[in-house]
């Protein structure tokens, strides 16, 4: 009897150390697999996922200091600008690093993330986002297309540390916050998220975050030539643009960047009488940029080399279509091998095979978007969403 | 700081790790970390409010002190004066102490519930002249817990309480000052002073009924709120059937903001080792509304039965009126028998009832929210023998289960038809939502306006699963009433026991109403 109580005696440590035991792992165990499912909805289920975020995410997917050209800018660049293509025509490689109603209060950023991941030899920015009011400056969502895109780094600390209320950063780190409640609303962005997936796992995304709809510009305003005089007056920028543009110019020349690898644009649009108050402002903008001693080209005037048709090449009269796409891209690649002498890195196999893959996809794209713009079917957004890539892919052989 | 906040989590977290962390040298002062987290707490929703907590506390504090004093006094002296009293003169002197007490008692009483009543009622008796007053944080609840404790030791029920501090600690409990439950001292307060050690079963069980509790208010009832708020806001906007949908919905959103916001608290005292009482048994099993008012806000029905249902039922006004209508020629016949029996406590109870309405704001809704449960537990008390012979002449077994199952949706319709006056914005919107109940319902129209009240459809559907699940549950605790949830997971294996746990966060993290793209609701009762 005496016995047995000393082996019980004994034995107790080792069970109560077996308890303990099993109680930590259990623990992390749960914290564990609470912290997996929580960062894999916050990535890719309840993120907003949309084009932007594909586009963003797709960025960095790329192979450090592979890419020659990077675009910065809101939705005129990734609807007028293909790597696909430019990579078929000229072998350079090239990214639209772009979101939708980006203002120019993103540029800072923008730039940092590509000089922090890339090492292109020419980084474009579209000025589009220094036309836009004070209004679009206040929209929490122009903010959030980029920063919630953006993996954790200096550069999108330091944005939400300054350009966001101190009760609302923690939502910018944890975007799962902000974005749980969409639970219910995932129908239209679950293709996006499909497609997230498949490039993460993949390694990279196929059309390189391109964009476009599948219609024409219906004409129904009068298209101002760009011999008019009123294309040659300048009007004020909206006061945070105007700051959010000095700003940047004053950063970049802290920097020290090089004027020659960088160059603000302004890609070609349709004007009318309703947007000419933003081709004048853009007037203003280059005078800015010039004046700061950096290199600016409109693309907008007419220009017959590039040969713009606003009936056929756009889909509004800010967006280029899929012909208009095509036509600028081809224009825009051959003047940056022309002017900035832009030449392919030398890719590894792993990366060349991954870029020459682009090229099929981009002409199934191609292919898919003509026929949906000249079919009877309602404008449709195409882009690299799951359930869109499934009908591009049937014309993958064609 | 709201029970569902991030800043919650991590005070609890922190007077968790202050607590178990205390020196054992001086263990018997452990129960200061409650204190000093209480007051941090309350002075955490707004510094405004510590001159009412205060003022309550030390005048309790106070008055029982008093009352005790009187009290030992009165038997010392008729213990040093045994021999020399007369039994009259000894009676004389009890009474002459009990008035003194009572006086004392009525003094502070007055102070403490006028406090309360001006609060709650002069905007409303004033027409809006005094302009907007607090709203007090817990103070409703901290005022019926100190009252109970005072009116306790005028009974000499309990000891008094010779710590301030340690009454402090009973008057504010972080846990429970927010909307109850309301503790019994003599049950509560030597919990909160003894020195607990960390127990793991214990904080594993605290910690599972806190998710519940989050489950519960976040990921349910704030969802449904959304659609309760859109009614609420445009109240005439909607028709019959819309307003059928949210007195229903209502009645769900309620009890899952009410029971978890509790769960919460219970949860918490649970980890620093504080049993605090259950304040729902899953209301809506209820046969009639009596039992309704026994399973819903238990510490609220438990404190107007102990300190205002038996007063009055028992009191001599009550009895006389009894005995009278015993004596009259009435009070010969079997229905005047049965009257002059029950009159006492039915009418106690409609009393009580009415001033539970009183209690719930200063508005003629809930004045009418309280007769009109008062006049059903009144009418249901004096009609039993009526209701008993037509159950016989019927043939109907009441034990059957048929019998039971319709006793409960008899009540639950009874219960909605109370929470029209919770609803409604005001006694006439209820008047106006009970007429558009019965003449204007159209499903068309409804389903119409049900789809636009800010919940998608996969939301509705959401909820739908959710009150089954809800229901589900609730039979699960109904069948084992003696033991918990928990208690019952404990005896699965770990995956399911650590699963559950995993599912409920993941349940809070994605369905639950958090952030700024939300305006989450208040727990409905901290209005209160």
């Amino acid at each position: 009897m005496k016995k047995s109580t000393e082996k019980k005696t004994k034995k107790q440590p080792n069970t109560k150390g077996r308890t303990y035991r099993n109680r930590v792992i259990m623990i992390l165990s749960l914290v564990l697999a609470i912290v997996v499912t929580t960062m894999f909805v916050q990535e890719f289920i309840l993120c907003n996922a949309d084009h932007n975020a594909e586009r963003i995410r797709g960025f960095y997917l790329e192979e450090e200091n592979t890419i020659d050209v990077v675009a910065i800018g809101s939705s005129e660049v990734y609807c007028g600008f293909a790597p696909g293509l430019n990579y078929k025509e000229y072998g350079f490689t090239s990214y639209p690093y772009a979101t939708e109603g980006s203002t120019a209060r993103n540029f800072k950023t923008m730039f940092d993330e590509v000089r922090r991941t890339q090492d292109p030899k020419l980084i474009i920015i579209e000025i589009n986002g220094a036309i836009y009011g004070n209004t679009n400056f206040d929209k929490d969502v122009n903010l959030r297309r980029v920063i919630d895109n953006i993996p954790m780094s200096k550069s999108k600390s330091e944005m939400i540390e300054t350009e966001i209320e101190p009760d609302k950063r923690i939502e910018y780190y944890m975007p799962l916050i902000k974005y749980h409640g969409g639970w219910d609303n995932m129908g239209n962005s679950i293709g996006w998220s499909i497609s997230m997936i498949q490039d993460k796992l993949r390694g990279y995304n196929m059309l390189k975050g391109i964009k476009t709809y599948s219609t024409y510009y219906d004409m129904s305003e009068k298209v101002i030539p760009s011999t008019d005089r009123s294309m040659k007056l300048k009007r004020p920028l909206f006061k945070k643009s105007h700051e959010a543009l000095l700003e940047f110019l004053k950063y970049l020349k802290s920097e020290g960047v090089s004027k020659d690898r960088i160059l603000f644009v302004r890609f070609p649009h349709v004007t009318t009488e309703r947007n000419l108050t933003r081709y004048q402002r853009g007037n203003t903008i280059a005078s800015i940029i010039r004046d700061n001693g950096f290199r600016f080209v409109s693309f907008e005037p007419d220009d017959p080399e590039i040969n713009l048709d606003p009936e056929k090449d756009f889909y509004n009269i800010e967006h280029m279509n899929i012909n208009g796409q095509q036509k600028f891209t081809r224009y825009l690649g051959k003047y940056l091998q022309t002017h900035y002498g832009i030449t392919p890195t030398k890719l590894t196999e792993e990366q060349k095979e991954e870029w020459d893959k682009t090229i099929p996809y981009y002409d199934a794209y191609v292919k898919y978007c003509v026929e949906m713009l000249d079919d009877d079917s309602p404008p449709q957004e195409i882009g690299e969403n799951y359930f869109t890539m499934r009908e591009i892919k049937k014309y993958l052989d064609t | 700081m709201s029970y569902t906040s991030i800043k919650f989590l991590i005070f609890v977290t922190i007077t968790v790790l202050v607590y178990f962390l205390f020196p054992k040298k001086f263990k018997e002062y452990k129960w200061t970390v409650l204190l000093v987290a209480s007051y941090v707490f309350y002075i955490f929703a707004g510094i405004q409010y510590i001159g009412f907590i205060l003022f309550t506390t030390t005048s309790t504090f106070l008055g029982a002190l008093w009352m005790d004093k009187m009290s030992r006094s009165s038997k010392n002296y008729l213990k040093e004066h045994k021999g020399d009293l007369s039994r009259d003169e000894k009676k004389k002197y009890k009474e002459r102490t009990k008035r003194n007490k009572k006086l004392v008692l009525a003094l502070i009483l007055v102070l403490n519930f006028g406090v309360l009543a001006f609060l709650k009622y002069a905007k409303v008796l004033f027409m809006g002249g005094v302009g907007d007053l607090l709203v007090v944080l817990g103070i409703s609840f901290y005022t019926f817990q100190s009252m109970g404790y005072l009116i306790d030791i005028y009974r000499d029920t309990v000891p008094a309480q010779r710590n301030y501090f340690k009454f402090a600690l009973f008057v504010s409990f972080f846990p429970q000052i927010v909307q109850g439950p309301i503790g019994i001292y003599s049950s509560l307060a030597e919990q909160l002073y003894q020195p607990h050690d960390f127990d793991y079963d214990r904080f594993r069980h605290g910690f599972m009924l806190i998710l519940w509790g989050l489950v519960k208010k976040m990921a349910i009832a704030d969802n449904a709120y959304i659609a309760i708020r859109s009614v609420t806001d445009h109240y005439q906007a909607y028709g019959g059937t819309t307003l059928l949908f949210t007195v229903v919905l209502y009645a769900f959103q309620l009890y899952m903001d009410f029971s978890g916001g509790i769960d919460i608290s219970r949860g918490v005292a649970q980890i620093f080792g504080i049993d605090m009482m259950e304040n729902f048994r899953r209301p809506y099993f209820s046969k009639d509304i009596s039992e309704y008012w026994r399973r819903w806000h238990i510490s609220l029905g438990n404190w107007f039965k102990t300190y205002l249902f038996y007063p009055l039922a028992m009191s001599n006004a009550f009895l006389t009126v009894s005995k009278n209508i015993k004596k009259s020629k009435f009070g010969s016949t079997a229905a005047g028998a049965h009257i002059a029996k029950v009159l006492p406590t039915s009418f106690a109870s409609f009393v009580v009832f009415f001033m539970v309405g009183v209690w719930h704001g200063a508005n003629w809704k809930y004045v009418a929210f309280g007769v009109y449960n008062g006049a059903i537990i009144m009418l249901a008390v004096l009609m039993k023998p009526v209701f008993e012979a037509i159950l016989k002449k019927l043939h109907i077994n009441p034990d059957c289960a048929p019998y039971k199952g319709f006793r409960i949706i008899r009540t639950f319709i009874l219960i909605l038809v109370g929470y029209v006056f919770d609803v409604a914005p005001s006694f006439e919107e209820s008047m106006m939502t009970f007429r558009l109940i019965f003449t204007d319902q159209n499903l068309k129209v409804g389903w119409g306006e049900i789809s636009e009240l800010g919940l998608s459809k996969y939301a509705l559907i959401y909820l739908a699963i959710c009150v089954v699940f809800i229901f589900i549950v609730s039979v699960i605790q109904e069948r084992h009433a003696t033991t918990t949830i928990r208690s019952l997971l404990d005896k699965k294996p770990a995956i399911i026991r650590w699963g559950a746990v995993y599912l409920a966060i993941m349940v809070i993290l994605i369905f639950g109403v958090y952030g700024s793209g939300f305006n989450a609701a208040d727990f409905v009762y901290a209005q209160f």
